[in-house]
């Protein structure tokens, strides 16, 4: 990259530095990490140059736009995590649902019953068995949509993922609903160790996914700005000290 | 100065009319220079304010995006598309229509209670 008139190639090195220490330890998909770096550098050379042009030195201007930079970092990451929160909680969901078809299948089918629900079957819910069946499958279908939807750009396919965000929550209400209606008609008729275990695992994914979407993501975000921050802060400080 | 607070809600439709009053597509720190010039002074905000703004803006299809050259560095350049312009064109006269109503609410004076004016 060659440097923009008016500033030194020192000056444009300093501040590609400052970008790039700001924006790596942030987990973003590599393009729009890119992105990222490219608009921050932009604005805090463009910052830099409007200082300049009040009467302030290349080094006094660079120090001053720092400071501008580590807000516009925090919008821009904090929305950036946003996008990645519903796209690992999407991966998360579809990784619970195989490992809860894949239990199903070694564990606990019975000899007769296949691995998926019986449809026909009238009363779907009141089944504890086609219930155990049917909640992977949705959970594996709504968690495959969101992962692929989540993966385009946002702006083609929010109406999308916005469903099926929608989709997921419905779900997770009906998981949890069903299973303590189950809990319910076992406490009443107890069938068998087997039934409870199967609507103890329904709501077990249930809750496990709820709580990796709202929490998991928003934790690992929020950490990595922190760190980031927190370096930035410190080199700055440290640079400070130096001159 | 006016607040960032102050604004929302009508922050979208500031944008899109500073926008629609460049001729050219503009990056960010130049559409934030000219709030800030139209305003005189007044409206001076931050990127981490304006950049999400223009994320959503875009998200919603009401500006567009690309990336350009500039002075030696990748520049990312806002545009207004058609149905951005309708969008403000929409936000002018919500805008119009909230002045008017807001206006003539504040402007009426109390009435004075009976036997308490002049004769």
């Amino acid at each position: 990259m060659s440097a923009p008139a008016g500033l030194s190639p020192e000056t444009l090195h300093a501040a590609e530095s400052h970008v790039a220490r700001l924006v790596t330890p942030l987990t973003l998909p590599r393009r729009r990490r890119a992105e990222l770096c490219d608009e921050l550098l932009d604005h805090l050379l463009c910052e830099v140059e409007s200082r300049i042009g009040l009467g302030l030195t290349e080094q006094e201007a660079l120090a001053a736009a720092r400071h501008l930079s580590y807000r516009h970092l925090i919008s821009s990451a904090v929305a950036a995590a946003a996008a990645d929160r519903i796209r690992r909680a999407a991966v998360v969901l579809t990784l619970c649902s195989l490992a809860w078809i894949l239990v199903w299948t070694l564990a606990l089918r019975d000899d007769h019953s296949l691995p998926w629900p019986e449809w026909r079957e009238p009363a779907l819910l009141e089944s504890s068995d086609n219930l155990a069946r049917a909640t992977p499958w949705l959970a594996l279908l709504i968690g495959i949509v969101v992962t692929i939807a989540s993966s385009w750009r946002a702006t083609r396919v929010r109406a999308l993922i916005r469903a099926s965000q929608l989709a997921t929550i419905s779900w997770m209400v009906c998981a949890v609903s069903a299973s303590v209606y189950g809990f319910a008609r076992l406490s009443l008729a107890p069938h068998s160790v087997g039934d409870a275990l199967k609507l103890a695992l329904v709501l077990a994914l249930a809750i496990t996914s709820a709580v990796l979407a709202a929490e998991g993501a928003a934790w690992r975000g929020a950490r990595a700005l922190r760190h980031c921050l927190r370096d930035a802060a410190r080199s700055d400080m440290a640079a400070a000290a130096g001159t | 100065m006016v607040r960032a607070e102050a604004l929302k809600g009508h922050l979208e439709g500031l944008l899109l009319a500073a926008l629609e009053a460049e001729a050219q597509p503009v990056h960010g720190w130049a559409l934030m220079a000219r709030l800030r010039e139209s305003s005189g002074g007044e409206l001076d905000l931050e990127g981490g304010t304006v950049y999400p703004v223009l994320r959503r803006l875009e998200e919603s299809g009401l500006i567009a995006s690309e990336w350009t050259q500039a002075t030696g560095r990748r520049r990312r350049v806002y545009s207004l598309t058609p149905k951005g312009r309708r969008a403000l064109a929409d936000e002018r006269t919500a805008w119009s229509r909230f002045v008017t109503v807001v206006g003539d609410v504040l402007s009426v004076t109390p009435t004075p209670e009976p036997g308490t004016g002049t004769s």
